[in-house]
């Protein structure tokens, strides 16, 4: 996923998966005609070629690949690379430049480096799961690659970093060491300070946030949902009187802030009771005219009906050699003067064999030949 | 003194609450000059956030770390002409305001270049600048309900679920942040101009949800709320303990599913080619979700990770805040830093992510008070003759 952000901006990200086996992403979730449908989405604008690492006879092949690119990213168990001498310290003695991305379950040191760990893993450590859900219910795992995506959009970060600092400076690369944890833990707020100073444990609090109320979804009388934030005092008042909700304003249990996060419970019950009167177009009507901020909650029919999404051009239709046309988000953010944009979607495994091994990096067709024949490519 | 990536860029942080300053916080800790700028009265609302402790918000000193901090008020001519005298002396301009205050206060991006054409601008608003939302106010519980995070996220049969956090904010700040580096690279290594940044705070968190839309588009499912299940591999769940702890677990990669049923006795059925091939291991998701949960309550949280960890299989406790601050890893990557602070004494904050070998983040200081540094900025940058940083302060400028 971290490649996929670079190559949205123009970079020339080069894919290397087992000749055999393949990207195990191949296999994830639902596919269509045999083709992995999040394998399309993640590897799109992405040459793809095949290449076994840990037999000797493609180290050369990784050598030469590796003299010729500006950025190594991998996600291999620490030490593997060590192993195979394809790591950072083997590779920039001979290319000072090189920056290199190393992403685990735990981060390169550590007691538990070498621990198999996966997103999931992540989440549950970084203190995620045991925030998200209703109390008295199981922890919530969330029901997408959250920390995957994190850290992903972290290391393109890093790298920009990096790249930027060799460019305008040092001349040098740099390695980047990211745990797949670190990220989420960066986005989990102010828990770390809350506790170290307050000794407070944010516990499972469902839609609820612990510094501000209301905040929750509500169900409306044609059994949708929306999403309410009265994240300042103004905005509550407007939402009350947008709800039609008599007394709530006089009511000193809700007359500010804190003293609604302590009865958050009851005032949840009088948002809900009003907003059974009318159907969710109605009452997002109604809050948007009184200038309070409300959103329903969207699942991804409505995403691809909103007008507001189709007018930013949100989705992107891409022809695809596999599927014919493929609809996945766009490219994100918008940058005026170097856009980033779709060329194509995650391609066969193996396309860009010969224009990677021959045209640049000088194999020759016999020599590709031998280096298939052998499983190696 | 460390080498910082970012040592002679300077951005100017004029947002408020959390997306836009805290892409502006990614760039301090590698080592750009932020310059916070906030209103006069009262500053950022972010200072009177959640808890606070000797009567200073303890999420602001943690985001406003490393930035300096300097009053101006934006409402008044005089006080946007200064905004002006420091965009010609910066690299990068952070904004929230939407796009009907930038065009009234003559602050477009347009305008601006004219001053500076090498002006990095980053504009973040809930929807955008553009499309029929642009204009209306917005914030991260809103788009966490409409990039369809909410309808996925709960229990099945449960009410759709927003996340504990600020998860739309804290995604776009990151893509913000990345997104500046993408333009100060096309800008400074290859010798292109400034540009501006349109980023909706909806889209990055729209991005991430990434197996919804091409699976819709190609199958016509729409993904409901899953409880903690994830509908493209199994197992993967978090687990209740004999002793009553929780353990979340994924058999992400196939070696790793395969690892997972040896460890709790079921060798048979890693053999077995129903069980094996992760398509076929997806359709009889319930029958192995069960064996696990099954295995997991009759052991102890010590004896699963035990023996889970000895075969290999990915797993980990459900940490609270309290658990993960004494875990011996996290301790070991020196993922929090003790942080003496002048007006509250010593914090622990995260330490900066990622880790760069010859570039690191570092936090150099946290959230400083509100216009702590407005002699700085004024007297020394722009040497402002013709006022002093105290009349324009008492003329409500500063």
């Amino acid at each position: 996923m971290l490649g996929m952000f670079l190559a949205d901006f123009g970079a020339e990200v080069i894919k290397v998966e087992h000749p055999s086996r393949g990207d195990e992403l191949r296999n994830w979730g639902h596919s269509k005609d045999g083709v992995g449908l999040m394998f399309k989405m993640l590897n799109r604008n992405k040459k793809t070629i095949t290449l076994d690492l840990s037999a000797p006879s493609g180290r050369g092949p990784a050598h030469r690949l590796i003299e010729w690119c500006d950025v190594v990213i991998e996600s291999f168990r620490p030490g593997t690379l060590e192993r195979w001498e394809l790591d950072y310290d083997s590779l920039s003695r001979d290319k000072r430049e090189l920056i290199m991305v190393r992403v685990s379950g735990y981060g390169q040191n550590g007691p538990y480096s070498n621990r198999a760990g996966f997103g999931t893993v992540a989440e549950a450590m970084s203190g995620y799961a045991h925030i998200t859900g209703y109390p008295g219910d199981a922890p919530l795992l969330p029901a997408f690659g959250l920390a995957d995506a994190s850290t992903a959009i972290f290391g393109a970060f890093g790298v920009m970093l990096a790249l930027y600092d060799r460019a305008a400076g040092s001349g040098e690369g740099r390695l980047i060491d990211l745990a797949l944890y670190e990220g989420l833990l960066t986005m989990l707020g102010p828990q770390i300070i809350d506790f170290d100073q307050l000794g407070l444990v944010q516990d499972r609090l469902g839609s609820r946030l612990p510094f501000v109320a209301p905040r929750n979804t509500y169900r409306t009388a044609d059994d949708k949902w929306i999403a309410i934030a009265g994240s300042t005092q103004s905005t509550f008042e407007r939402i009350a009187h947008a709800l039609e909700i008599d007394g709530l304003l006089n009511d000193p249990r809700f007359s500010d802030n804190r003293s609604r996060i302590d009865n958050a419970g009851e005032l949840d019950d009088r948002i809900q009771e009003a907003l059974v009167r009318w159907p969710r177009e109605e009452v997002l009507q109604r809050l948007a005219s009184a200038g309070a901020a409300a959103g329903p909650v969207y699942d991804v029919r409505d995403i691809l009906q909103d007008p507001h999404f189709c007018s930013r051009g949100n989705i992107d239709v891409v022809e695809d050699d596999e599927l014919g046309s493929v609809k996945m988000q766009n490219v994100t953010p918008r940058l005026g003067d170097s856009p980033g944009h779709i060329r194509w979607a995650g391609p066969p495994k193996g396309r860009h064999n010969r224009e990677v091994f021959v045209d640049v990096i000088g194999l020759n067709e016999l020599e590709l030949r031998e280096l298939m024949d052998r499983g190696v490519v | 003194m460390t080498e910082r990536a970012l040592s002679g860029v300077r951005v100017l942080d004029a947002g408020s609450l959390v997306a836009a300053p805290l892409a502006c916080t990614f760039l301090a800790e590698f080592g750009a000059e932020v310059i916070k700028l906030e209103p006069p009265d009262g500053g950022d609302p972010l200072r009177r956030w959640g808890m606070e402790r000797a009567g200073v918000g303890l999420m602001w000193k943690s985001v406003g770390r490393n930035k300096k901090c300097i009053t101006l008020n934006l409402r008044v001519p005089e006080g946007r002409e200064l905004l002006k005298g420091l965009v010609a002396k910066s690299d990068v301009l952070v904004v929230n305001f939407r796009p009907p205050t930038l065009k009234r206060w003559g602050l477009t991006y347009e305008e601006l270049a004219e001053l500076n054409p090498g002006l990095v601008m980053l504009h973040m608003t809930a929807f955008g600048d553009g499309g029929p939302y642009a204009d209306r106010p917005g914030f991260g519980t809103l788009i966490e309900a409409m990039s369809g995070f909410a309808h996925i996220t709960g229990e099945p049969g449960g009410p759709p679920t927003l996340p504990p956090f600020m998860l739309a904010d804290g995604v776009a700040a990151l893509a913000g942040a990345y997104s500046v580096m993408f333009a100060l690279y096309h800008r400074d290594a290859r010798g292109g101009s400034g540009q501006l940044i349109d980023l909706a705070i909806l889209e990055p968190l729209v991005r991430l949800l990434e197996h919804m839309v091409v699976e819709y588009d190609h199958s016509g499912s729409v993904p409901t709320r899953p409880g903690n299940r994830w509908g493209v591999t199994v197992p993967r769940n978090a687990y209740r303990t004999k002793d009553g702890h929780w353990i979340a677990m994924s058999g992400s990669a196939p070696t790793i599913a395969l690892r997972a049923l040896r460890a709790i006795g079921r060798s048979d059925l890693a053999e077995d080619p129903d069980y094996s091939d992760p398509q076929k291991r997806l359709e009889r998701a319930d029958q192995i979700d069960a064996l696990f949960a099954e295995w997991i309550a009759a052991r102890t949280g010590d004896e699963v990770l035990d023996i889970l960890e000895r075969e290999g299989v990915a797993a980990a406790p459900v940490y609270d805040v309290a658990g993960l601050m004494s875990d011996l890893h996290v301790k070991a990557r020196g993922i929090f830093q003790r942080i003496q602070d002048p007006e509250i004494g010593a914090l622990t904050v995260q330490a900066p992510a990622p880790r760069l070998s010859g570039t690191p983040g570092g936090v150099v200081h946290l959230g400083r008070p509100l216009g702590a540094d407005n002699e700085e900025i004024f007297g020394n940058l722009l040497q402002l003759r013709e006022h002093t940083v105290e009349d324009l302060r008492a003329q409500g400028v500063l």
